[in-house]
């Protein structure tokens, strides 16, 4: 079940939202329930702090009220980096930049621009989509961290260190754990293929397993695979 | 005395002059134009110079020379009396500084130098090449860019001229005692010492009333450069709104086949377009800082946006010191982080709610981080840094609660103040 939120001031408006999000569901199997909101309240706030299911939220960024979409938009974001967001802005493209990257607003739609066919376009996108929030979680005394499974390339032991290494598309993060502890916190997807490497299969182009490499879908080839691994490695190519 | 030697005499003394002139063109950024007025002066006062050396007191001469300088330039070129005493006393001290120098050195390292002292030839070529020695010191382009700007800032501070005056005073007194006590060298040793402990008291003193004076200057520059910020933002922000309501209100009239026109024309207007940013809604001591952060990090092509529901009137963190310590440390990390990052984007948001203030400094990163290391002494996320930026930041967690997260390729800072204004007066 997916719960879609809508919040906008104007009831002409949240009609509007619905006839859309109804046009695009009834193609789909998919199991949803419409939530609508004139404004920020305790209902409202039930709903944010409740992570039990994902949500997509459509918020209009100007509300007759203290809080604003955006306010909103960051109180979600205070717990749930799970769920969807798109604003619908009047015809300033606020913060647009920053909320896509820092709050990971899916999207920002303007009123009067085409808003019926665009939302129509980024509800059908969302609801495509296989809502894979798995998160690796690991925290201690001085900072948490929390990334995607999903945007996990590999994992392997740095021996100088003695810690295990994260990579991910962008950065890499150094922790305290074993092989094992750290496999115990990952999903289906991760495979250990050397005793020293575990890979998120989902992200490899290629096993060499002659050759002792796998390949990234970025293209970077890793020496780390080992045979006496292979049993174990149920999604090689 | 013999006319020939007179002569040799005023034309060394001509050739001082003009030195004297070509050093105060290049300080005052004129070109040298030789005309009568400028050979006539240099006649005269060079006639001048030469009956002060010959005629008056031992004692006072070296001040007279000064005096008649600092009477040569400003006949010469009308300057102020301020500018025209600012750069006599530039030059006669530094001219005094390597005189005495060169008294006291030379009779340590030449032995004969007293009967050198009688040849003509050797005192006329001495007299030449030190000079051109000290045009070319003197006129070197870091000392005149460091004079220049040392007048900038003291344009209404009399503590320079002072300063300058009474280190030209000490240099005349000392010349004028070499030239009683040459011959005694330890004296001499001490003399030395003496005056370069001197020109580096005057030097170290002026430096750090310099910088001091560079600091207020830059704090002025800032805090106008801040109003006029504000000022524009809002002008800006009104002007781009009512633009937009007025461009939809076009559309709305607008032909169906005009339609593509009109959008065309607010999709320019909409393009890059970001917020501006309420700076005023942040206390002053802080607005300085973020302002400047702002600045620095644009420079480097980094979003910095930053968002506040602050009351301005309703906080305590002024004059919170370790606080804007802990701020600009972590908004240098950030700037540092997103600097690397593929997004280069930088949100600071100010919230208040029950008496509680959080500032959270949000910034994409491209990093390798140690997670159990992070805020240790020595250990940095940035390859130049050392680590000290957030193991300062460890220590001060006993001040105000300070939060660190990872999410995705987010960092996350979050300071937490408890106390509010609201809250003091309760107490």
């Amino acid at each position: 079940m997916i719960k879609y939120v809508v919040i906008d001031d104007e009831n002409k408006d949240l009609e509007l939202v619905e006839k859309v999000i109804n046009k695009v569901l009834f193609k789909t199997e998919n199991e949803y329930e419409i939530y609508k909101f004139n404004k920020y309240n305790t209902e409202l706030e039930k709903l944010i702090n409740d992570n039990s299911e994902p949500k997509i939220y459509i918020i209009d960024i100007e509300l007759d009220n203290k809080k604003s979409g955006l306010d909103i938009a960051r109180k979600i974001r205070e717990n749930d980096w799970d769920s969807e967001i798109i604003i619908i802005t009047n015809h300033d493209r606020m913060f647009e930049t920053v909320y896509k990257t820092i709050y990971k607003v899916f999207n920002f739609i303007e009123k009067f621009d085409n808003m019926q066919a665009r939302l129509e376009e980024d509800l059908t996108v969302i609801s495509k989509r296989n809502f894979d929030k798995e998160k690796f979680v690991y925290e201690n005394n001085k900072i948490s961290l929390q990334i995607y499974l999903k945007d996990i390339l590999y994992i392997y032991r740095d021996t100088v260190e003695r810690k295990l290494v994260i990579i991910t598309s962008n950065n890499k993060y150094l922790v305290n754990l074993t092989i094992k502890e750290m496999l115990d916190k990952l999903d289906y997807r991760f495979k250990q293929v050397h005793r020293a490497c575990i890979v998120n299969s989902e992200r490899v182009r290629m096993f060499a397993w002659q050759n002792g490499y796998f390949e990234l879908e970025t293209g970077e080839n890793i020496y780390m695979l080992s045979k006496s691994f292979r049993k174990g490695a149920k999604d090689e190519n | 005395m013999k006319i020939s030697i007179l002569l040799v005499y005023y034309f060394v003394t001509i050739f001082l002059s003009l030195v004297m002139l070509l050093i105060y063109n290049k300080y005052t950024s004129r070109q040298f134009k030789i005309n009568k007025k400028t050979i006539s002066s240099m006649l005269i006062v060079s006639l001048i110079s030469c009956i002060n050396n010959i005629f008056t007191p031992y004692q006072i001469r070296t001040i007279m020379s000064d005096v008649i300088t600092f009477i040569f330039f400003y006949l010469l070129y009308k300057d102020s009396i301020k500018q025209t005493l600012y750069y006599t006393i530039i030059i006669c001290a530094a001219l005094h500084i390597i005189d005495l120098s060169l008294a006291l050195f030379l009779p340590m390292t030449i032995k004969n130098i007293e009967i050198l002292n009688q040849s003509m030839i050797f005192k006329v070529g001495y007299t030449f090449l030190v000079n051109i020695v000290f045009y070319l010191i003197i006129t070197n382009k870091k000392i005149i860019d460091f004079f220049k700007n040392l007048k900038s800032t003291s344009k209404s501070n009399k503590f320079f001229y002072i300063i300058g005056v009474i280190g030209l005073l000490i240099c005349n007194f000392w010349l004028f005692y070499l030239g009683l006590k040459t011959s005694d060298k330890i004296l001499n040793v001490i003399l030395c010492i003496t005056e370069l402990i001197i020109f580096i008291a005057i030097l170290s003193v002026l430096k750090s009333k310099y910088e001091k004076n560079i600091l207020i200057i830059k704090e002025n520059q800032l805090k106008q450069n801040l109003e006029l910020y504000t000022k524009l933002a809002g002008e800006y922000k009104e002007l781009k709104h009512n633009l937009m309501n007025d461009l939809l209100s076009i559309k709305t009239k607008l032909a169906k086949k005009e339609q593509p026109f009109i959008n065309d024309i607010i999709h320019k207007y909409k393009s890059n377009y970001e917020w501006v940013n309420a700076i005023t809604d942040i206390p002053e001591g802080l607005q300085g800082l973020v302002f400047l952060k702002k600045h620095q990090a644009e420079i480097k092509k980094i979003n910095f946006n930053f968002e506040s529901n602050l009351n301005n009137n309703n906080i305590n963190i002024n004059n919170n010191f370790k606080l804007y310590e802990a701020l600009g440390i972590i908004f240098d990390n950030a700037i540092e982080g997103a600097y690397e990052s593929e997004e280069k984007i930088i949100n600071i948001i100010f919230t208040e709610e029950k008496n509680k203030i959080t500032i959270k400094v949000m910034n994409t990163f491209n990093n390798s981080i140690d997670l159990d290391k992070i805020g240790d002494k020595d250990y940095s996320t940035k390859n130049r840094g050392s680590g000290i930026g957030l193991n300062y930041l460890k220590k001060q967690k006993n001040k105000f609660e300070i939060k660190q997260s990872i999410r995705g390729n987010i960092f996350i800072t979050e300071i937490l103040i408890n106390e509010t204004k609201k809250q003091k007066r309760k107490k």
